[in-house]
């Protein structure tokens, strides 16, 4: 929950988060529109019917967040076992990650790595928050939080004009 | 110190931190190992794109599904607004006219739902202040048509009178219709012109009422469009606003 969030009405706080929620949800779904916005719905629903059976506002649309989107599961599109560590060398050479990238990249990772990496790498909440929220503890978030580097290896390999598979050698 | 912990404890690590024992360790952890300085690494290289993620506003009819769905929720239990927490005092004159506004969504469905009370309008007034993002800041009046053409659809001219300072318009919901607010600034304060269109709406010349708060508020429809006049003015001012709308080519 950020401090500045406390104290106002619910449509107070989801007006001043919903583009991020709309950006969270654009992230969890691979980018495609229709399901993102249906995704947000749900969550601000959720979110509204827990705020108005007393719960926080900021703190409801966060437990709504997590719940919604790990409850509309969506297969992870490809092998679940995908390893990739971009090198130094990828790292000085990139030509540029944008944001489509790296959504189309998520297909890639399972849901919870997904809903983590957005809540860690892109919102900067602490280890310890996001913890808390997903019910997982530190060693269960950083392996979670290990995809990143395969998404941004995906998202570097679709930047380089390869097909977003990028062999591991195995 | 482990990898993990050392991350945890950094992270977020653009931000600043007391700098305990605990962050100097962590310190010397991550100078001194490979994984976690690539680590850091692919978040600096991430930045950029990181932004990108966090500012992709939702569409406006997107953004005003899902204040409706609040505003049902509300209804539907029986709440009419939530208690909000206390504002400053100069904020009293700005509600007094958002009371004023309700009344007129009150009047703009008044014959065809009589059942419907002024609490609703205040569900309404959620979503108003909700899509609020909708809007502009300008003292153009040019700007303020060009806006109100793009989302309403139908060409609505600002009043021009002596002393009215456009200061902007935003988007508006009155009872599910969408409709904007055109902002002028006077020298007594605030005047907000409603304009909401609906289709197959007789003229009618602007006539005043009074809202339960003392504040007037003056109404009349031209070219199938529903005005409202509301701000500190006297009666007699806010009327003669109207006419120069009613007049205007």
């Amino acid at each position: 929950m950020h401090w500045f969030d406390s104290g106002f009405v619910f449509e107070e706080v989801l007006s001043r988060r919903l583009t991020g929620l709309h950006g969270f949800a654009l992230f969890v779904t691979g980018g495609r529109p229709d399901r993102a916005e249906a995704l947000l719905l749900d969550v601000v629903e959720r979110a509204f019917e827990r705020h108005l059976d007393g719960e926080d506002a900021a703190a409801a649309l966060d437990r709504s967040l997590v719940t919604e989107a790990v409850r509309a599961p969506e297969p992870v599109t490809s092998s679940s076992n995908y390893q990739f560590r971009p090198t130094p060398g990828d790292l000085r050479t990139i030509p540029s990650i944008e944001p489509a990238m790296l959504r189309r990249a998520t297909l890639k990772i399972p849901l919870p790595a997904r809903v983590a990496i957005w809540l860690v790498v892109v919102e900067r909440r602490t280890y310890t928050e996001v913890g808390d929220l997903l019910g997982v503890d530190r060693d269960g978030l950083c392996t979670l939080l290990a995809w990143r580097d395969a998404m941004v290896g995906l998202a570097l390999a679709e930047a380089r004009g390869h097909d977003g598979h990028v062999s591991t050698g195995s | 110190m482990d990898c993990a912990h050392a991350r945890s404890v950094i992270w977020p690590p653009d931000r600043p931190k007391l700098a305990d024992a605990d962050l100097i360790a962590a310190q010397e952890h991550v100078t001194g190992c490979v994984s976690c300085r690539a680590h850091f690494e692919i978040d600096r290289v991430l930045d950029e794109a990181r932004k990108g993620l966090l500012a992709d506003p939702p569409r406006r009819e997107i953004r005003e599904r899902v204040f409706q769905a609040t505003a049902r929720g509300r209804s539907a239990r029986g709440i009419k607004r939530a208690k909000a927490p206390k504002r400053p005092a100069l904020v009293v004159m700005l509600g007094g006219v958002a009371v004023a506004g309700a009344v007129f969504a009150s009047q703009l469905v008044t014959a065809r739902s009589p059942d419907r009370h002024l609490g609703a309008a205040f569900v309404d007034d959620y979503v108003r202040l909700a899509v609020r993002e909708d809007h502009i800041v300008t003292s153009d009046s040019a700007e303020v048509r060009r806006f109100l053409l793009r989302e309403l659809g139908t060409t609505i001219i600002p009043i021009y009178a002596p002393g009215l300072r456009i200061a902007g318009a935003e988007v508006c919901l009155l009872r599910g219709r969408r409709g904007a607010m055109i902002r002028y600034d006077t020298d007594t304060g605030p005047v907000s012109h409603y304009v909401i269109p609906r289709a197959g709406a007789d003229d009618r010349p602007p006539e005043l009422t009074s809202s339960p708060t003392g504040m007037t508020l003056v109404t009349w429809v031209t070219n199938a469009i529903e005005h409202a006049l509301v701000g500190p003015l006297s009666p007699a001012d806010l009327l003669a606003m109207a006419h120069l709308e009613t007049q205007a080519p």
